[in-house]
């Protein structure tokens, strides 16, 4: 019992240590997306269906657009972008980390994966924080 | 190999398989990629592994008399029960932390957002289903709360298996794409619920008891002797579980000091709360006992029996139905706590087998294997059965594994709850 308890202690004192740090990173950092990435603001839109206009984005002006054509050429595990109602993203980096597994991701790599994100095949979408998430790679509109 | 040494293995065994099953499933240079992809992989090992860890928790807490004797006795299946649960929750516990380490690459937020309820149901139902089993398994650390509401609140468990069970159903990941492996994550929930509602709800009905009543109370320095009117089959050597229904409803462990073959009686020192209420327990009252429990003791012609204080019970049915050689070290403080040592010195004279060594450790120390060997020679033949304080039995242990005397000779029995 004695072992045990030192054990519970230890684990629960690491796991809140850890959220601690993560809750005050998480409201000093104010730079959601990661270096090199187009800082995208939200927009009410981004949940709506397939063939949002783009020009509705703030920050279009800025923004790069892309081809379908040009999206395709990105089709692997090791350089994967994604149409996600009607924007750009680049998944790369998430395609091995993957909640939901690499595979889901890996099916969409270059095409038009809204339907994927949308409704996960069962009819249920990403929660708003994989929605956040999402936004952090995206890289231009699709034009 | 011995039924008592399979339980390890198998839990070893049971905790490999899903390791197997998803290593199989993809190979492990994807597995381990990058940063990412490798606290995934943490993630969902520990989850895996944990999950199978809790159903077996749960498992160890049954009594049923296969667990007990693959363990080797009840208080080494509750030893096990301790770790193997510590072992599980911090496993279930660094779950979401690995993934959330994955979050973080992307960003402080994303990993908060994660770690918070928030959108996606799957994973709050994990979420609440950790946090509950946090706080329950704080009032079983931690907190002292008495042996009531302990229970209550380690019943929570059950709760935290239920809503951990439907996080597994519909968390969607490539691991839950794998039927098999999911079938037997979600079998180990199903044996943990088997489990808590046999030891639950279902316990009245279920677990067989006895019910008796108490025909004679005796006491002698601070030990209480209850005699029952009734007898149940049982081996010298084992214990039960008696609820005194004058003082509650709880449930604790006492070794049967009676001859199978006679009116079950226990003795029981005044330790806690409990245990001190006994001595006034009276004729008459009404005593529920579920059991017998237990595998202390052993065949061999000749035998070392060390008690030490009120470790002595399991020993005087032992000495009565004694039909081998067995010198019988009597380990007390002083001689007035020695309140046994009487009825243990009628009992050699009818059992010639039995000598019985009273060892005061006011008077000597504490009792070493240098005394048991001066006393009883060589003892590297003979087979050694323990009964007593942790310390005690803790250097003993450490002495005759130093001598080398085969671990197989050695039987032994601590009750700590």
């Amino acid at each position: 019992m004695k072992t045990t308890k030192v054990l519970f202690t230890v684990g629960l004192i690491i796991a809140a240590a850890f959220m601690v740090i993560l809750i005050i990173m998480g409201s000093t950092s104010t730079d959601r997306a990661p270096a090199g990435k187009v800082n995208e603001t939200l927009t009410p839109q981004s949940n709506s269906p397939i063939g949002t206009k783009s020009s509705e984005n703030t920050s279009t002006s800025s923004a790069k657009t892309f081809s379908a054509s040009e999206v395709a050429k990105h089709n692997s595990a090791n350089d994967c972008w994604m149409i996600v109602n009607g924007k750009v993203y680049d998944l790369t980096q998430l395609v091995y980390g993957h909640s939901g597994g690499s595979q889901a991701i890996l099916q969409d790599c270059g095409k038009d994966g809204s339907v994927g994100f949308n409704t996960k095949y069962q009819g249920r979408s990403h929660s708003n924080n994989a929605k956040n998430i999402l936004k952090s790679f995206y890289v231009g509109d699709l034009n | 190999m011995k039924n008592e040494n399979l339980g390890w293995p198998a839990i070893y065994l049971l905790g490999l398989i899903p390791i197997l099953m998803w290593l199989a499933m993809q190979p492990l240079s994807t597995r381990f990629a990058n940063f990412s992809s490798t606290m995934t992989s943490f993630g969902q090992l520990s989850a895996l592994v944990g999950t199978v860890l809790l159903g077996i928790t749960f498992v160890l807490n049954t009594r049923w008399n296969f667990v007990e004797r693959a363990f080797g006795g009840l208080d080494k299946t509750y030893r096990s029960h301790h770790l193997i649960g510590t072992a599980s929750f911090l496993m279930l516990l660094f779950h979401p932390l690995f993934l959330a380490m994955k979050f973080l690459m992307i960003s402080a937020a994303a990993a908060r957002g994660f770690l918070f309820p928030g959108g996606n149901p799957a994973i709050n139902l994990g979420i609440f289903s950790l946090v509950l089993m946090i706080l329950s398994l704080i009032f079983t650390f931690l907190v002292n709360l008495g042996y009531e509401k302990w229970r209550i609140t380690h019943q929570i468990l059950g709760l935290s298996l239920l809503l951990a069970m439907f996080h597994i159903f519909i968390i969607p990941s490539d691991i839950s794409r794998n039927f098999i492996l999911k079938m037997y994550i979600i079998a180990f929930v199903l044996f943990g619920f088997v489990a808590f509602f046999y030891r639950t709800i279902f316990r009245k009905l279920l677990v067989k008891t006895y019910t008796f009543k108490i025909s004679k109370v005796e006491r002698a320095d601070n030990v209480t002797k209850i005699t029952i009117d009734g007898k149940i089959p049982f081996r010298p050597g084992q214990f039960a579980f008696l609820n005194f229904k004058s003082i509650g409803n709880e449930f604790h462990p006492f070794s049967i000091t009676s001859s199978h073959d006679g009116d079950l009686s226990f003795g029981i020192k005044d330790l806690g709360d409990y245990t001190k209420k006994v001595a006034g327990l009276k004729v008459g009252e009404e005593v529920i006992l579920e059991g017998p429990y237990g595998s202390l003791g052993s065949n061999a012609p000749e035998q070392i029996w060390i008690a030490g204080g009120i470790g002595i019970t399991p020993f005087m049915a032992m000495a009565k139905d004694l039909n081998v050689k067995a010198d019988l070290y009597y380990c007390v403080g002083k001689k007035e706590e020695a309140v046994f040592l009487e009825e243990l010195n009628y009992i050699s004279t009818r059992r010639h087998g039995l000598r019985v060594i009273p060892f005061y450790s006011s008077v000597s120390g504490g009792i070493d294997l240098a005394f048991i060997e001066k006393t009883s020679g060589d003892i590297s033949k003979k087979d050694i059965v323990m009964c007593g304080p942790p310390a005690m039995m803790g250097s003993l242990k450490e002495s005759m594994k130093q001598r080398g005397i085969d671990k197989s000779k050695l039987h032994f029995e601590e009750f700590r709850l």
